[in-house]
C-alpha cells in the first residue's frame, strides 16, 4: 500500500464526499433560492429539501415565491415538488429536467415575513406598461361630465358668453390676416411704385422709336444702322417686360395666398364651432358613449388589474438576445460574454411542468382548482429554440370555466407575449355601473361569459376582450335625474344582456382605449327619438349666431382685402397694358425698316439691271 | 534567490550574449504572455513558441514580469475594450459565435473580456515593443551600459551587501 496516497488522497476524498453528503442538500436548497430570488426579485423560499443520488433527483417539500409588487403576499405557493436532472447535462454544470410535478400549487397566499428584497444600484428608468395605461384606463370618472338633463342645459346655456371673442379662434385668425394684408398692401405699393419708375424708360423707348425716321432711309447701310438701333429698343422693350413679368408674378401669387387664407377660415369657424359645442357640455347627439359612460369605469379597472400581470411576465423573462449589460469584475477576472450554442443545452431548461392547486381553501370560500402544463422554462429560449408555453384549465366553484393559454417568446430581437382567456358562467354581483353623476348602479346577479386575448409584441400592447352579459339583473341606487337617466334605466331594466369589445392598446407612445357594446345601439335609438330634435336644435342656434357674430368681422376682411387687391391688379393691368403698347410699337418700326431694306436692295437691283442692259445695249449698236 | 537571478542574467544578456534580436524576441513574445491572463490556450502557444524559437528566455521572463504588472494596472481598460469588441460591434458577432462553437476555441477564452481585450492590445503592442528593445540592446551594448557603469548609484548598489551577498553565493554554488 503506498500509505503517502491514503494519507494526502484518499483519506481527504473520503472526507470531502462526507461532508458533501451531508451537506448537499442546504448547499443545492441555497442555490436554488439564490437564483429564485435573482430571477424573481423577491424572496424565494424552499422547505425540505432533500437529493437523491440514483437516479439523480430533487425533492422538496414546500416552495413560496413572494410577489414583487407585494412582499406579504406569495405569488404562489406549492405542496410537494419532485423532479429529475439530467445526469449528463448536470456534469457540464446545467440543469435540465425534463418533467416536474407541482402539486397543491396555491396562488396568492399570505406570508407571515416580508418577502420584498432591497433593490441596490440604479435602475434604468423605463415606464412601467400600468403606468403608462393609467391615464387612458383609470380616467374615466375625471372626464368632463356631459350632462344630459335638456332643461338645465337650456337653462344654463349662454351661447352669448359662450360666443366671446376671446372664445373664437376665428377672431383671432381675422385681425391677423387683416394685419397680414395691411403689411403686404405697404409692400406691394412699393412695388407698384418701382414699376412706375420704370414708365420713364418706357417713354424713353417711345421717344427713340419716334426719333428713327423711316424716310430718311435712302442708303441701305442707313437701313441697316436704322435696324440695329430698332433691335437694341426691342432688347430693351422686352428687358422691361421681364422684369415687370417677374414682378407681376410676386404680386399676384401673394394676393392669391391671402385668397387662400380667408377662404381656410371656414375650418377654423368649423373647430370654433366644435370648442364651442365641447363648452357648451351638449351631449353627443349619436349617444354613443352613455355605454362606455355605463360600464367603463369598473371593466376599465379590471383590464389595468391584469395589465399588472403581463408586466411582471414582460420584465421578468428576460429577451435571450439582450445584449449583456457590462459588469465590473475583479482585476483580471474579466466578464464572460456567452453566444448562441448549437446543439447546445440552456444552463436551466425545465421541459414540463405539471401543475395542479388553486387558492387557498382556507381563505377563498369560493375555491378555484387550476391543472394544466407549463412548457420550456428556460434561460434562453434561442438555445432551446422554443418558447415558454401555458396551458391551463380552472374551474371555480363548480360553475365557472376558466381556459387560459400563454406563449412568451423570447427568441427573437423583438420579444412576443401571446395571451388567451376563455372564461365561461363567470358569476357576476356587485360590479358598478354608471358614474356618480350618471345612473349610479350595480349589477346584482348576473352571468358573464368572456374571451380575452392579448398579444404584446416588444414594446407595444394589444388587447381584445369580449364579454357576455347574461341573466341581467340590476339595482339602481337613485331615482333618474332628467330624462336621458330615465330612458336608459327603461332600456336597462328591459333587457337580459348585452356584449362589450374592449380593446386596449399602445402605439408607440400612447395608450388607447376603444369601447363597444350593443347597447350603444338600444340606448341611441330610444334617446336619439326623444332629445335628438331638441340637441339639434340647440346645435344649429349656437352655429347661426356664431356665423353671425363672425359674418360682420369676416366682411370687414373682406372688404380691406378686395380693395388692396383691385388696387393692385388695376395697376398692374394699366402698365401691362403700356408695355404691350410700347412693344407693338417698336416691333412696328422694326418691320418697316425691314421693308425699307427690302425697297432699297431692290431699287440697287434694278438700278444694277438696268445699267448693264444699257451697257449692252451700246456694244451692239 | 530566483529573482536576483533573473535580474543579475536578465542584465548580463543585456551586455552580452545572445543576438538583440534574440533578447527582443523573447522580451515581446513575453509581453503578450505578461498581458493576457495565465491559462489560455493561446499563452500555453506562445510558450510554444518561446521555447521552440531560440529566443532568450531571461527576457521572456522578466517582460512577463514586467508586463502582468502592466496588464494589472491596465485592466479595467482591456475589460471595456473587450466588452466593446465582443459585445458592441455586430460586424464580429458571427465570428465569435462561430468561434464559440468550435471545439478547441472557447479553450482560449476569448468569450472573456479582459482575455480578449488585453490579446488585442499585446499584438498591437507586439511589433513595437521588439523593435524597441531590439534598439535598446543594441544602444545598452554601444553606450547607455558603459554609462550606467560610470554612475555613482551603480557603484553602490554594486558594493551594497546585497549584491556582494549574492555574488558570494552564487560562486559557492557554481
Amino acid at each position: 500500500m503506498r500509505k503517502k496516497f491514503i494519507y494526502f488522497v484518499l483519506i481527504p476524498a473520503v472526507i470531502v464526499c462526507i461532508v458533501v453528503y451531508l451537506f448537499i442538500d442546504s448547499w443545492i436548497e441555497s442555490a436554488f433560492e439564490y437564483g429564485g430570488e435573482k430571477t424573481v426579485g423577491a424572496k424565494v423560499e424552499i422547505d425540505n429539501l432533500h437529493v437523491t443520488l440514483n437516479p439523480i433527483s430533487i425533492e422538496f417539500a414546500r416552495l413560496q415565491v413572494a410577489n414583487p409588487s407585494d412582499g406579504w403576499k406569495n405569488l404562489f405557493e406549492t405542496g410537494k415538488v419532485r423532479f429529475s436532472l439530467n445526469f449528463g447535462q448536470l456534469l457540464r454544470g446545467k440543469y435540465i429536467i425534463e418533467t416536474m410535478e407541482m402539486n397543491d400549487l396555491i396562488l396568492g397566499t399570505k406570508r407571515t415575513a416580508d418577502g420584498s428584497i432591497p433593490k441596490y444600484g440604479e435602475q434604468a428608468v423605463k415606464i412601467p406598461l400600468i403606468e403608462q395605461a393609467k391615464s387612458a384606463l383609470m380616467g374615466e370618472e375625471s372626464k368632463s361630465s356631459t350632462s344630459f338633463d335638456l332643461d338645465k342645459i337650456k337653462r344654463e346655456l349662454k351661447i352669448d358668453d359662450l360666443l366671446n371673442p376671446n372664445n373664437l379662434a376665428t377672431y383671432r385668425r381675422i385681425d391677423t390676416l387683416k394685419k397680414q394684408i395691411n403689411d403686404a398692401g405697404i409692400q406691394w405699393k412699393t412695388t407698384l411704385d418701382e414699376i412706375d419708375k420704370s414708365k420713364v424708360k418706357l417713354a424713353d423707348i417711345e421717344t427713340r422709336v419716334k426719333s428713327i425716321n423711316i424716310n430718311n432711309i435712302k442708303t441701305v447701310q442707313a437701313a441697316s444702322d436704322a435696324l440695329n438701333n430698332a433691335h437694341s429698343i426691342l432688347t430693351n422693350a422686352n428687358d422691361i417686360k421681364t422684369s415687370f413679368q417677374t414682378q407681376k408674378n410676386l404680386l399676384t401669387n401673394s394676393v392669391d395666398g391671402f385668397y387662400g387664407s380667408i377662404k381656410d377660415l371656414d375650418n377654423v369657424v368649423e373647430q370654433d364651432f366644435k370648442n364651442i359645442l365641447k363648452m357648451a357640455h351638449l351631449p353627443d347627439i349619436s349617444m354613443k358613449n352613455i355605454a362606455e359612460i355605463l360600464l367603463g369605469k369598473e371593466l376599465l379597472q379590471k383590464a389595468y388589474e391584469y395589465l399588472g400581470y403581463v408586466e411582471i411576465a414582460k420584465n421578468r423573462i428576460q429577451n435571450s438576445s439582450d445584449k449583456p449589460p457590462i459588469e465590473t469584475p475583479a482585476r483580471l477576472k474579466g466578464q464572460n460574454i456567452h453566444f448562441p450554442v448549437e446543439r447546445s443545452y440552456p444552463k436551466y431548461w425545465i421541459k414540463k411542468i405539471l401543475i395542479s392547486g388553486g387558492t387557498d381553501r382556507t381563505q377563498d370560500p369560493q375555491y378555484f382548482y387550476a391543472k394544466g402544463e407549463v412548457h420550456n422554462i428556460a434561460d434562453n429560449q434561442r438555445i432551446t429554440g422554443l418558447p415558454l408555453t401555458v396551458d391551463l384549465s380552472a374551474t371555480k366553484g363548480g360553475t365557472t370555466t376558466l381556459a387560459l393559454g400563454a406563449s412568451i417568446d423570447r427568441r427573437k430581437d423583438v420579444s412576443l407575449d401571446n395571451y388567451k382567456a376563455r372564461l365561461t358562467g363567470l358569476p357576476i354581483a356587485g360590479m358598478s355601473l354608471g358614474r356618480s353623476d350618471f345612473l349610479p348602479s350595480k349589477i346584482t346577479n348576473t352571468i358573464a361569459d368572456a374571451s380575452i386575448t392579448v398579444t404584446v409584441p416588444g414594446n407595444h400592447f394589444d388587447s381584445n376582450t369580449k364579454v357576455a352579459f347574461n341573466n341581467l339583473s340590476l339595482t339602481f341606487d337613485r331615482e333618474p335625474n332628467g330624462i336621458v337617466e330615465r330612458i336608459v334605466r327603461n332600456v336597462l331594466s328591459s333587457i337580459r344582456g348585452f356584449n362589450v369589445d374592449l380593446r386596449i392598446w399602445q402605439n408607440e407612445e400612447k395608450f388607447d382605449v376603444a369601447f363597444a357594446t350593443d347597447l350603444d345601439d338600444k340606448l341611441a335609438s330610444q334617446i336619439k327619438r326623444v332629445i335628438g330634435d331638441e340637441i339639434a336644435k340647440i346645435q344649429k342656434d349656437i352655429r347661426n349666431k356664431l356665423n353671425a357674430v363672425i359674418a360682420g368681422k369676416r366682411a370687414e376682411l373682406e372688404k380691406l382685402y378686395n380693395e388692396k387687391r383691385e388696387m393692385v391688379m388695376n395697376k398692374v393691368k394699366e402698365y401691362e397694358t403700356i408695355v404691350n403698347e410700347k412693344l407693338a410699337m417698336v416691333e412696328s418700326k422694326k418691320k418697316e425698316i425691314e421693308n425699307r431694306i427690302n425697297q432699297e436692295k431692290k431699287k440697287q437691283t434694278d438700278d444694277a439691271a438696268k445699267k448693264g442692259k444699257d451697257a449692252l445695249k451700246g456694244i451692239f449698236k | 534567490m530566483f529573482w536576483l537571478n533573473l535580474i543579475a542574467n536578465f542584465i548580463k544578456i543585456l551586455r552580452e550574449g545572445q543576438t538583440p534580436a534574440q533578447v527582443a524576441g523573447g522580451f515581446a513574445l513575453g509581453s503578450i504572455l505578461g498581458l493576457s491572463p495565465m491559462l489560455t490556450l493561446q499563452g500555453l502557444v506562445i510558450w510554444f513558441v518561446i521555447l521552440i524559437l531560440d529566443v532568450n528566455l531571461s527576457a521572456a521572463t522578466m517582460s512577463l514580469l514586467i508586463f502582468s504588472l502592466i496588464a494589472f494596472i491596465f485592466d479595467p481598460i482591456f475589460h471595456h475594450l473587450g466588452y466593446f469588441l465582443l459585445v458592441n460591434i455586430d460586424g464580429l458577432n458571427g465570428i465569435w459565435t462561430t468561434l464559440y462553437n468550435a471545439p478547441m476555441a472557447p479553450l482560449t477564452r476569448f468569450n472573456n473580456t479582459v482575455v480578449i481585450g488585453s490579446f488585442v492590445c499585446a499584438l498591437i503592442l507586439f511589433p513595437f515593443v521588439y523593435f524597441g528593445m531590439k534598439k535598446f540592446v543594441v544602444a545598452y551594448r554601444t553606450t547607455i551600459g558603459k554609462r550606467l557603469q560610470k554612475t555613482k548609484i551603480y557603484q553602490v548598489i554594486n558594493k551594497s551587501w546585497i549584491v556582494q551577498t549574492y555574488q558570494r553565493l552564487r560562486g559557492m554554488v557554481v
